[in-house]
Formats: C-alpha cells, structure tokens, sequence
C-alpha cells in the first residue's frame, strides 16, 4: 500500500477547511451532510472564527492508478490539518515535518496574500513537494489565470501547474487526489530500523489523559509497546494505538511513515514536549529526529478576576486550559489597582485573544484583561543578560548596560495605491525598510522589519484602513535587539504608581508620555484639590498635566423630603470610590490603569 | 440582616417606632396652577372643587391613620404645589381639622407656601386667625425674562404687592425665594433681583441655586442644548455675593441657601438639617421618626386609594443604622452655618464625632475645607463650595 502525507496551507479564510472536508468527503470518510458541519474544526470557538487552531492528522484510503500503470492500487492519504494565522506559525512548522508534501490553496477571489507567501515558504524551509490549488472557482469574481501567474512571480510555481479547484461544488477534487497520489514522494523511512516517531501534536482528553500525536518514521509502534520519549526521558507504555479516519479508530500498529495517535496513560501535557522523538525502550534509536525550536511566548498580559469571578476560579480554570494548550503561560501577578491575578504569556495577539474568550466561554470567567506588552531582554552590567515581561521587573537604570526587545520580519501585501500610507505607518513604528516586490500590476509586498512592540497595539487595525480591509500581514520572529529603551514612571500627586510604568523608546516617551497623562486626566475624577500628573524617566519630568480639583458641587436645596434621595446620592459616589485605588490620597478608577496600556495614537 | 438589606417591601409598624414626641408636621398640597420648568416636587396642574374638598376629607382622615404616633408639632410647614391655591373655606376645614387632630399646645411656627400672584387680605386674614404666623412667597426673580425662562406665571411688582398684603394681615413673619444661576443671569442682574427683595425687609430670604433636577422640562431643554447653564465659577460668585450682602444688613447664612435676622431661622426646616423626627401627610411627602424614614405613595390617585382604604400611605420605609445616622446628620448638619456640634451629636447619636469621623477630619482640614474648634466643625468658604463633596466623605459606602 502506498501512504501518502501531507498539509493544505493558506492564508485565511482561503477555504482550507472546505478543501479538507471536500477531499474527505470524496475519499468516502464523511457523509454530505458532515461535510456541510465542517467536522475537522472540532471547537465552536475555531468555527465562529473561521480558523483552525488544533492541527489533526486524518487518514483515509482512496484506490489509484497511478500514471502509467493500468492496476489500480490502494493509497493511504494522511493528512495533517494546520492552523491558520500568524500566530501559529511553529504549530504549522511542526505540521508540515510530518509530511512529504502540501497542498498550497489559494482563493481565486483574492490572490496570493502574506500568510500565503509565509506558509509557503515554511513548506519550501521543510523540503515539502508544493501543489499550487486554486479554489473558489465556481464564485463570480475568481480570476484564475491571474491568481495562476501571481502564484508563478511570487512563489516560482509555474501557473500551468495550479490545480483550479471549488471545494465548495467538489470540482477540480478528482484531479487534485489524482495529483496528491502521483506527484507526492512517498515516505522514506527504514521499517526495520528502531522505532523513530515525531510527535507533532498533543491534546488532552478528560477520559484517556494526554492523546499524543506522531509521524512513524523508522520502525513501527505497537499496542502494548514500551516506549521512551528521547528529549524528556520519560517512559511509557501504549494502552491504545489509534488513527483518526476522521473518526478516532483503534488500532494494533502503525507502520513507517503512517501516521495516528498514542494513548499511554500520560497525565500531564506538559510531559508531551511537541518535536521530542519517541522510540522503542527494549530496542532505542541511537539519534533523536532533529526537533522543532520550542514556541516562544512574545506577548503578555494580565488576567484579574473581576465581577462575580474569584481569584480561585480563574486560576483553576486556566490550569484546565493549559491542559489542551501548552504554548501559554502563566504565574501569579499582583497590581496595585487589579489586585491578585495573572500575568500571562502568549504566542500572539489571537492567541491571546483566544484564550480570553475560552475563558469567558466555556469557564464563564468574568475579568479584566490588560493591553499587552511584549517581552525584553535586559544585559546587566555584570554580563549577565535575561529576560522580562513587565516593566517593574526592569532592574535600577545604574546595572542596566543594554536592553533589547523582539524584532519581527514583516510581509504586507498591499494594493499599490497604499503603499505611501503603510510606508508613513512602518516608519512611525520605527520600521526598517527592506524590499518591495510588484505582485501582478497593481499589488505590493512590501518587506520591514519592525520592533514587535510597535505591532501588537492596532497595527492589523491600521493596515486594514489603510487599505480599506485588502492588506494583510504576516510576520516572523527574527530576534532580540538592542534598542534605546527606557522606564517611564507616572506620578500621580508626587506619588509613582507603578502599575502605570512602561517600557518605551526614548524618542517616544514624551509623546507617549503626554498622551498618557491626557488619558489619565480623562479617567480619573476631579477631586478636591488639584492633583499633578506626571511623566517622568529616571528622575527627570518629560510631561506634565494637571487635574483642577472640584470648582463647585453644592446642592441648594435640601429638604425633608431631599434627604433619603441626597444620601443615596452621595453614598453612591462614594460606593464608586471603593470600586477605586487610592494611591496616596487620589482614587484611581480601574478604567485608568487599562486606559494607561492603550495605544490611541 | 434587617429586611430593607434584603430588598423586601415592608409595611410600617408603628409599634416599631420609638415613643418619643414627634415635633413637625409636614402638609403637602400637591396642587398647582401650572407646573414650573425647574420644579420636581409633585403636584397636579387640573383641579376641581370636588376633588379638592375630597382632597381635604382624605388629608384629615389619612391625619387620623397617624393618631398612634406621638405628633404633638412645634412647628407645621404648608408646602407644596401651591398650598394658597385651596379655596378659603377648605383650607380653614384643613387647619381646624388637624388641631382637632393633634396636640397644638407646643406650636410657636406654622408656615404656608403662598403665590404672590394670588394671595388676597381676606386668604391672608384667614390664614392668620387659623394661627398661621409665617408666609413664604416664591418670588424666584424680578427679572420679567428670567420669570419667564423658570415659567413662572407672576409679576415682579406681585411680589411686593403679596408682602404689603401680608403686613396688613398682622404677618411678620415672612419670606422671600430667589432663585439664581438661571440660564442668561449675570451678576448685575442677580444682584437688582437680590436688592429688590432686601427693600422688601422680609426677615427671611432664602437663595437657590438652580438646581436641574432630573426628568424636570428645564434639565431636558439644557440637555437638548436649548439654554446654555450659568457657569459654575458664576455660579460661586453669586453665592459669595449674596452671603456678603445679606451678612452686611443683619441677615447671615444659617444654612447653605438660608438668610434670616437672628431669632427669625425657619424653625421647621431647622427640624430637617437636625435630624429631628417630623410627620409629613399628602401624596410624596417624606416622614422622619427616630432614624426610620418613609416617603408617602407619590400620586394622588395612589394615596387617595390608600387613604379611602384606611391603609397607611408609606412606602420606601427605611430603617437606618446608628453608623447611616450618625453620616446621615453629619451631612444634614454640615449645611448649617454652626456646623456640628460635638456634644449635641454625642447626645444625639451615642457617637463621638471625633473618633469615628477622625480620618475625614484630619484630611478635610487639611485641605482647609472644613474649620475644627473645641465646639466643633463647620464648612469654610471654600468647602462651601463643595458642600457635597465634603458631605458624602461622612457617609458610609451604600450596602
């Protein structure tokens, strides 16, 4: 039998998913009426969303002549289902090292897009065989024979190979199995070597414990098998042995190059390190598989209980989603205004944002989340060089020789006539030119790398303006660098508040700095005598405003029937004031200290 | 727990009620002429003979529903509405039926809110030899255009008239509102409208701010952006010349928005800023007796249902706690120009002011908003300004 593995990337909202079930659908997997449910996006959240945030890996048998032969034969087709944005591009990589090949899928409507140009070029880094496939053909706007040469001058596929494909009719679908049979190499592994497996995903189960996911590239796995994970030297033995067809299958092994999940009785997630190499514990491999670069978490932020939540339930309900997630992180944090919460690492903005709204949906967690900020390295005088994400950790100016931020690589295709505006936008965040490249006649891929504080704020909001919603966006991380980084401290009526403290550039602050002060002015309330605001770096004021105290607020009247009414009243105002920090004799509504971590420029 | 915490309406037992005498007597007369712009006291504009005489049989009854309590009043306030709007006849029937009711022994004040552009020497007499001794005008301008942004249906030179009236009926006891900050007023014009009621040598004035109450025809036309509000540094001038030049002719500030020659204070609404127990009857009208406040049902068909039904007419009932009472009075008291009185409110509440309120006393000092003696505190100028603000500082936060 011959096997077959591979990916279908895109940028979003390209129809990966539809392709997906298409192709299952047509191998006989899943009915017409599943095909209409979408059935490889398991989470609501993932489906409202329209993006895939699981990989998971299905296999299903398709019969096949195979060109040039007049026998048909039977074909095991793998196939590895891979998120879908910017934010998850190492889950994507570790997909695509479990293939051979990809199916590159581009929306007929819209062209090639940055996500797009990323994920082939992630395709291209693995030594994957590329597919080029032009979907949504049967939509009135498609425009295949361009979409066909933007994909030859930007990826170098050659138009006639694109394969012009509706997911959504199933035209174009015979074609495109008949292509994944015969152009895909089929695996190469040594079936009796040691057992080498990839483990490129893992999901927790409330029943089965940690159902770990692999690529079997030597050897075999058997049910009953003792094995070894080689990177964290952990042992275990297979309970089940299963492959998703789509729907979960037992079997008794899985051979070379096939692909299917473990059950072993692992109860943490965290002991499943995605890219470790599992092998057989009687009879190891001598080598691991080359890994994966761990996910690194580039942006914070903070999570505080807030209405009827506890600290108690949120922290529980984010250790259950750290059972399913292992890429996000997070420790006890406590603010002066928020009180006791959680500062809380993430792969990106989406990330993040997914997270918040699992929380809120399906533990029904009410909090308060902070706008985020990313995290810096800091070189220490002594030599010594380390890592924080949050501006209070920064240690005193005197012991800081450097401090270095992340750097991303950004690809923006945009229509030509925005170019200006993004260029305007890349400078003002301090963006460093690299490259335009003409897409077609009247699209750009423009290039820059950028710092990626100055992109997590509304940069996807402000690219989308620009270019009245057909920019889009893809970035990599490229780095820590040095950059002329400095603490800003805010006082309020003399007193520094040090939830108010950000890490900005030094020619940024005191824009920054003023801007900030006019939110706070904006937030906090008048009180009864005049309050300074102030910005300051090290001990140096670079702006100031000042709250007036309260001009008037005196009743005229106040009768026998006023009283009950005057002192709900006030008592109210005073009921709001609790809801507030004081910090030294100022009340600091909650609203000042989110405000504060806004960009509204 | 007690059962207004838990949000659950109850009835007024006034068998709950401390059995001390109770020394006011409040009577609102929820009709009008017409209703005011600024006005947020309730009142009804169409009136018949019938339903006013009806009006005075419920009153008496609804007096008697009150029996239980010990109301033996010092001192009665008409307000309203406009209480002179009753026919003669039935506001004679109102007044002698309430004495036949409750015990009038210990009453040295009665005051009747009176229209200057009705009141006439034969309503006046009356009104004196029922045992009136204090009329209240609301005279609010001598501005023809100001009147007329208030909506107010009377002549300046009424105003004059009602008080030369009012002597001739043996009143010397009189007052005079003013309303100020209103919308197009500027100093000069406050101050004519200011010296005008002075000449009318009244021992009482009280001076109003305009106040926008909520859901009032003037608060939506300011918030529609029809007329633009006084400023508020205006606002303070006008307060600050008022109190200069009523201070210079004999008659302070006793209270925020109160001028009176010395002995000639509003003893009735001194019950309010003091804390002190009073009865109110009519529709809306509030109660206060020994820390439990209610509020009468606030429409008139509501309450005449109550009444005919022979069911007391309170709702709202709420039983304060010493700590509410204690913030309660402070806030009352910080209205008054004496201020609080450490040993009056040691009697009064069984707290001492300088120990529970020592934090509030210390940091509004400081901020010069309030002066401390050994006597006690009171607002300075600046924190007149702010009365509220200062005021809520005392309360406690709203369970």
């Amino acid at each position: 039998m011959q096997i077959r593995n591979f990916s279908i990337i895109a940028h979003i909202d390209h129809g990966k998913s539809t392709l997906s079930d298409r192709l299952l659908m047509r191998a006989g997997a899943i009915t017409e009426r599943e095909f209409k449910e979408q059935i490889l996006d398991d989470m609501d959240l993932e489906r409202e969303r329209g993006i895939t945030i699981k990989a998971s890996a299905v296999t299903v048998f398709h019969e096949h002549t195979p060109a040039g032969s007049t026998k048909a034969e039977k074909f095991m087709l793998n196939f590895i289902d891979t998120p879908g944005h910017v934010d998850f591009h190492y889950e994507v990589q570790k997909a695509l090292q479990a293939c051979e090949g990809a199916i590159l899928v581009v929306d007929s409507t819209q062209g090639v897009q940055a996500q797009t140009v990323a994920n082939a070029y992630a395709a291209v880094d693995v030594g994957l065989e590329i597919i080029p496939v032009i979907n949504k053909i049967d939509l009135p706007g498609a425009r295949p024979e361009v979409v066909a040469e933007e994909i030859e001058q930007v990826l170098g596929f050659p138009a006639e190979d694109a394969i012009l494909v509706s997911a959504k009719t199933g035209e174009g679908i015979d074609e495109l199995i008949e292509k994944l049979c015969d152009i895909l190499p089929p695996p190469r592994g040594l079936p009796d070597a040691p057992t080498r497996a990839l483990i490129f995903d893992s999901i927790y189960d409330d029943y089965r414990g940690v159902i770990t996911y692999v690529r079997v590239v030597d050897g075999e796995l058997r049910k009953g098998q003792k094995i070894r994970f080689m990177g964290t030297d952990k042992q275990y033995q297979i309970t089940d042995l299963g492959k998703l067809m789509p729907r979960p299958k037992q079997v008794e092994r899985i051979g070379t190059g096939e692909v299917g999940f473990i059950v072993a009785a692992i109860k943490d997630l965290h002991d499943v390190r995605i890219g470790d190499t599992v092998t057989d514990l009687a009879n190891p491999a001598t080598e691991a598989l080359p890994g994966y670069k761990p996910s690194q978490q580039m942006v914070y932020c903070d999570f505080y209980p807030s209405g009827k939540t506890q600290y108690d339930e949120l922290r529980d309900a984010m250790d259950r989603l750290s059972l399913n997630d292992s890429s996000f992180s997070f420790e006890p944090e406590s603010n002066d205004a928020l009180g006791f919460g959680f500062r809380c690492g993430f792969l990106g903005l989406l990330h993040m944002e997914i997270i918040q709204e699992r929380l809120e949906r399906e533990f029904n967690i009410q909090m308060i989340q902070t706008a985020p900020t990313v995290t810096y390295e800091v070189k220490q005088t002594d030599g010594s060089v380390f890592r924080i994400d949050s501006p209070s950790e920064l240690p005193e100016p005197t012991t800081v020789e450097e401090i270095r931020e992340p750097f991303i690589l950004m690809n923006l295709i945009l229509p030509a006539d925005s170019v200006g505006n993004l260029m305007k936008l890349c400078e003002d965040r301090r963006g460093t030119y690299k490259k335009t490249e003409y897409i077609g006649a009247t699209r750009v891929m423009l290039q820059y790398e950028l710092p990626l504080a100055e992109v997590i704020y509304d940069f996807y909001d402000r690219l989308k303006s620009a270019t009245k919603g057909y920019g889009t966006m893809d970035f990599d991380f490229i780095g820590f660098r040095h950059g002329d980084l400095v603490k800003m401290d805010i006082l309020v009526n003399g007193d520094k508040v040090d939830a108010l403290s950000v890490i900005v550039h030094r020619d940024h602050a005191e824009a920054r700095g003023r801007k900030l002060l006019v939110r706070l002015k904006e937030e906090i309330d008048r009180h009864l005598f005049e309050i300074p605001l102030q910005a300051a770096i090290g001990g140096k004021i670079i702006a100031r405003e000042t709250i007036k105290s309260v001009g008037k607020n005196v009743t005229a009247k106040c009768y026998g029937g006023d009283v009950t009414r005057k002192r709900k009243l006030l008592e109210k105002q005073k009921e709001g004031k609790k809801r507030m920090k004081r910090v030294g004799s100022v009340d600091i509504p909650q609203e000042a200290f989110m405000a504060i971590l806004e960009s509204d420029d | 727990m007690t059962l207004v915490q838990l949000g659950i309406p109850r009835s007024l037992d006034l068998r709950d009620l401390p059995r001390a005498e109770i020394p006011g007597l409040y009577v609102h007369i929820p009709f009008c002429f017409h209703k005011c712009h600024y006005c947020d006291f309730y009142s009804i504009t169409r009136q018949t003979e019938e339903r006013m005489t009806r009006f005075i049989d419920l009153m008496l009854r609804e007096a008697e529903l009150w029996r239980d309590l010990r109301v033996k009043p010092k001192t009665i306030f008409f307000g309203g509405g406009t209480p002179s709007l009753l026919p003669l006849e039935q506001m004679r029937r109102l007044i002698e039926g309430l004495r036949n009711r409750f015990d009038f022994s210990q009453l040295n004040e009665f005051t009747v809110e009176a229209n200057p552009a009705t009141v006439s020497l034969e309503y006046c007499q009356m009104l004196r030899e029922a045992g009136v001794d204090r009329l209240s005008f609301g005279a609010q301008s001598f501005n023809p255009s100001e009147l007329s942004t208030l909506e107010r249906h009377h002549n300046p030179d009424d105003v004059p008239r009602s008080v030369e009236i009012a002597h001739r009926a043996r009143f010397t006891r009189l007052n005079v509102d003013l309303i100020y900050a209103i919308p197009g007023q500027d100093l000069a014009s406050w101050s004519q409208s200011l010296e005008r009621a002075i000449a009318l040598n009244t021992p009482h004035l009280s001076c109003y701010g305009l106040t926008y109450e909520p859901n009032t025809p003037i608060a939506v036309k300011r918030r529609l952006g029809l007329l633009q509000p006084a400023e508020e540094s205006l606002e303070l001038q006008m307060l600050h010349h008022t109190r200069d030049c009523l201070a210079q002719i004999g008659k302070p500030a006793y209270e925020i928005s109160n001028y009176a020659t010395f002995g000639e204070e509003c003893r009735h609404n001194l019950l309010y800023w003091n804390g002190s127990s009073y009865v109110a009857l009519g529709p809306s009208a509030s109660s206060h007796v020994h820390g439990t406040r209610w509020k009468n049902r606030p429409h008139l068909g509501e309450w005449e249902a109550s009444i005919t039904a022979g069911e007391r007419p309170a709702v709202d009932i709420e039983t304060l706690t010493p700590l509410q009472r204690a913030g309660e009075l402070a806030m009352l008291q910080l209205r008054l120009s004496a201020g609080l009185n450490f040993d009056a409110f040691s009697t009064q509440t069984g707290c001492d002011a300088r120990t529970i309120f020592a934090d509030q006393l210390q940091r509004l000092s400081n901020l010069q908003m309030i002066e401390i003696d050994e006597r006690g505190f009171r607002l300075t100028n600046k924190g007149l300004n702010v009365a509220d603000a200062v005021a809520s500082e005392f309360l406690a936060p709203s369970e």
